[in-house]
C-alpha cells in the first residue's frame, strides 16, 4: 500500500485537541486502514487500539501518518497494567508516548485492571478488589503515567466477570476516588455497565449517581455476546438496545460527550461501523430534542414526558 | 436467591478476608495461576464473591467465571500464532496446530505487552516436539518453516533502515580508505539458512498451489529483507550469506561497546571473506549505513 502526501485540505501534524473530538467516532482496526484512507468517510474522529501499532517501522508508521494528517485521533490502551503489582513497563510507555507524538492523539485511555503479574502478559483486562490499599497502589501508578505523559490518563470501566468478597468499594466508587486523587478523567463504557448491570446485579442508578460525570471524557459503546447464564464483552456485534437506552439517558446528563463505537471481533465491513456510528448521532439528538421538548411541556405546566431511562 | 451452599462461601470468604486479608499482589498472583492452571482456581475461590443474583438463569460459579478469563486469555494468543505461522497451520491442519498452540501457551508465557512479540520460540517448539512425536518427525523442514514465518513476521514491523546509498559511500571513503570502512546491516533484514527447499515449500503453500514435486536441492540460504514496507525473501549464495552474517557480526570491539557497526572491511578481507558481492548487496537495500569512524 502506498500512502499519499498530504493535501491542502489535510489537518497537518497539529495533535488533536480536546475539542476536534466531538460527536460519534469509530475504533480503526488493520482491516479498514486502507478503505478509510481511500475513501475518506466523514467520521468526525479515530480512535487507535495503541497496543495493535507499537510497530518500530514499516507500513504501519506510514498508514498511521496518513490517518493522523486527516482525522482527529484518540489512543486507547490495553496494556498499562494501571492495577498490577509489577513495575510499570516504561518501554511499553514511551512506545505509547512516541505514539500520541507522531499521530497528535488529543488522549491516551486504558483501563481500570492489571493484565501482567510476575511478568507474565495474559492479554486480558483482569479484575482486582476495589479496597483503599488498591486504591492507593492505583493512584500512584496513574499519577507515574501522567507524569510521563504530561496529561490526565483517561481511565475506563471494565467488564467483570470476577468479584471479590473483599471490595470495600464498588467500581463507581473506586473511579470516583481515583479522580480525586489523580485529577485522571474517564471513559465510560456503557455496554461494560450493562454486562455487569446483567452479570452481577449492579444497580445502573447507584453507579451513575456515584461517578462524577464532569470527568468522563468519553463513552464507548460495543456490542456484547449472550452466553449461557452470562453476558460476555465481546465486542462483536451491534449495540444492543438496553445499551442505546443508557447512552440516551446519559447524554441527559453529557449532551456533547464524544461517543465511539468499538468492534474488534467479527469485525463487519465498514459501512457497518459508521451506520453504528451515525445511529449513536441520532440517538444523540432524539434524546436531546426529547428533552427539550418535554422541558417545554413542563413550562406549560403539563406532564413530564421524557423517555423511561430503565436500561433493561 | 443464593443457594444453601453459596451462602456458606460467602460466610466463609468473609470470615476468611476478616481474618487473613490477602494483598493485593497476593490476589493477583492467585489469579494468574488460576489462569495459567485450572487446578490452581481452589486457591483463588475463598476470596471471590459469590455468583451475582443476575437476571440470567443458572449464572456461571466463581471457578466457571475464572475459566471465561482463562479462554479468552489463552484465545488472544492462540489467534496471535494462527496469523504469524498461517503456512505451518495449513501444513498441520487447524486441529493439530492449535494442540501445538495449545502446548506452546502451556510453555511460553507471554513475556511482553505487545502480543506481535509473543510466538518467536514456536519453531523451538516444534522441534521439540518432533523428537518424540514420530507423526511429526516426517515433516522435518517443518522448523526451519516456522522460523521463516516468524521472521517475515518480525520483519514487517521492524524499525525503518533507509538503504545507504552507494553514491554517499563513494563520497564517503576514498579508494586508498576503503579498508578503513565500517557498514551497518539493515535492522529490517535477517537471514536464514536450511537444509530444505523452505522458501519453494513455503512460496506454493502461500500461493495456494496443489500438491506439486519440490526438489530438495542443496537447502536454502535466505535473506528476509523489507523492501517498500513489504517483506521479500531472496535466496542467496553461500558466499553472500557468509559475508552478510560478516557484516552482522561486529568486531571484538564494536561488540564491546553495543555497536551495530561490522568489522572494517580490510578486517573482513584479511579474514578471508570474498567483498566482491558488496556492490549488490548494496543495490538490494541490505546495508543502511556506513562510517570511516571508530565503532561506537
Amino acid at each position: 500500500m502506498q500512502y499519499s502526501v498530504v493535501d491542502a485540505t489535510d489537518r497537518g501534524h497539529a495533535r488533536s485537541d480536546d475539542r476536534s473530538i466531538a460527536g460519534a467516532g469509530i475504533g480503526l482496526r488493520h482491516c479498514h486502514l486502507e478503505q478509510v484512507l481511500r475513501e475518506r468517510p466523514p467520521v468526525p474522529w479515530l480512535e487507535l487500539l495503541a497496543d495493535n501499532h507499537l510497530a518500530a517501522g514499516g507500513l504501519e508508521h506510514a498508514g498511521l501518518e496518513a490517518i493522523s494528517v486527516r482525522y482527529p485521533l484518540t489512543l486507547h490502551c490495553v496494556g498499562m497494567n494501571l492495577a498490577g503489582c509489577d513495575p510499570l513497563d516504561h518501554k511499553y510507555l514511551r512506545q505509547i508516548i512516541q505514539l500520541r507524538e507522531r499521530t497528535g492523539a488529543a488522549w491516551v485511555s486504558d483501563h481500570l485492571c492489571f493484565t501482567a503479574h510476575n511478568r507474565r502478559h495474559y492479554h486480558e483486562l483482569l479484575p482486582f478488589p476495589y479496597t483503599e490499599e488498591a486504591l492507593r497502589h492505583v493512584s500512584e501508578r496513574v499519577l507515574a503515567v501522567q507524569d510521563l505523559l504530561q496529561a490526565p490518563l483517561v481511565v475506563e470501566n471494565v467488564s467483570a466477570y470476577l468479584r471479590f468478597a473483599d471490595s470495600s468499594l464498588s467500581e463507581a466508587e473506586f473511579l470516583a476516588a481515583l479522580t480525586h486523587a489523580t485529577d485522571c478523567e474517564l471513559l465510560l463504557d456503557l455496554n461494560n455497565l450493562y454486562v455487569n448491570h446483567v452479570n452481577h446485579g449492579d444497580d445502573v442508578d447507584a453507579y451513575l449517581a456515584a461517578l462524577p460525570l464532569a470527568r468522563v471524557r468519553e463513552v464507548h459503546l460495543a456490542g456484547h455476546a449472550v452466553k449461557p447464564g452470562y453476558l460476555l464483552d465481546a465486542h462483536n456485534d451491534r449495540v444492543s438496545p438496553p445499551v442505546w437506552a443508557l447512552f440516551r439517558r446519559l447524554v441527559q446528563a453529557l449532551p456533547e460527550v464524544p461517543v465511539l463505537i468499538e468492534w474488534d471481533n467479527d469485525i463487519p465491513a465498514l459501512p457497518v461501523l459508521l451506520a453504528e456510528a451515525e445511529r449513536a448521532r441520532t440517538e444523540r439528538a432524539t434524546a436531546l430534542a426529547a428533552r427539550t421538548s418535554a422541558a417545554g411541556v413542563a413550562a406549560d405546566g403539563r406532564t413530564q414526558t421524557a423517555e423511561s431511562v430503565s436500561p433493561c | 436467591m443464593l443457594s444453601q451452599r453459596q451462602r456458606q462461601r460467602q460466610r466463609q470468604s468473609q470470615s476468611q478476608s476478616q481474618s487473613q486479608r490477602p494483598s493485593l499482589a497476593e490476589i493477583q498472583r492467585r489469579l494468574a495461576a488460576a489462569i495459567d492452571d485450572p487446578a490452581a482456581a481452589e486457591h483463588l475461590a475463598p476470596w471471590l464473591a459469590a455468583s451475582a443474583p443476575g437476571p440470567q438463569q443458572a449464572s456461571p460459579s466463581a471457578l466457571e467465571r475464572v475459566a471465561i478469563y482463562r479462554d479468552s486469555s489463552r484465545r488472544a494468543r492462540e489467534r496471535t500464532l494462527e496469523a504469524i505461522y498461517p503456512v505451518c497451520r495449513q501444513i498441520l491442519g487447524p486441529r493439530c496446530f492449535a494442540r501445538l498452540a495449545a502446548d506452546y501457551i502451556d510453555a511460553f508465557a507471554s513475556r511482553q505487552g505487545n502480543l506481535n512479540r509473543y510466538g518467536a520460540a514456536f519453531a523451538y517448539h516444534l522441534a521439540a516436539v518432533q523428537s518424540h512425536q514420530p507423526a511429526l518427525a516426517t515433516l522435518a523442514y517443518l522448523p526451519d518453516l516456522a522460523r521463516l514465518e516468524w521472521h517475515w513476521h518480525a520483519i514487517y514491523y521492524a524499525a525503518d533502515a533507509p538503504p545507504l546509498d552507494a553514491a554517499a559511500l563513494a563520497q564517503l571513503a576514498r579508494p586508498e580508505q576503503a579498508a578503513r570502512v565500517r557498514l551497518r546491516l539493515s535492522s529490517a533484514l535477517r537471514r536464514l539458512a536450511s537444509a530444505y527447499p523452505i522458501a519453494a515449500i513455503w512460496l506454493r503453500h502461500r500461493e495456494g498451489a496443489g500438491i506439486v514435486h519440490i526438489a530438495a536441492g542443496d537447502g536454502d540460504r535466505l535473506v528476509i529483507h523489507r523492501r517498500d514496507g513489504r517483506p521479500q525473501v531472496t535466496p542467496v549464495t553461500p558466499a553472500v550469506f557468509k559475508l552478510l552474517a560478516a557484516l552482522g557480526r561486529p568486531s571484538t570491539q564494536a561488540a564491546t561497546l553495543r555497536s551495530t557497526w561490522s568489522p572494517t572491511l580490510g578486517e573482513l578481507a584479511a579474514a578471508g571473506y570474498d567483498l566482491t558481492p558488496l556492490p549488490d548487496c548494496i543495490a538490494a537495500g541490505w546495508i543502511s549505513g556506513c562510517t570511516l569512524g571508530e565503532p561506537g
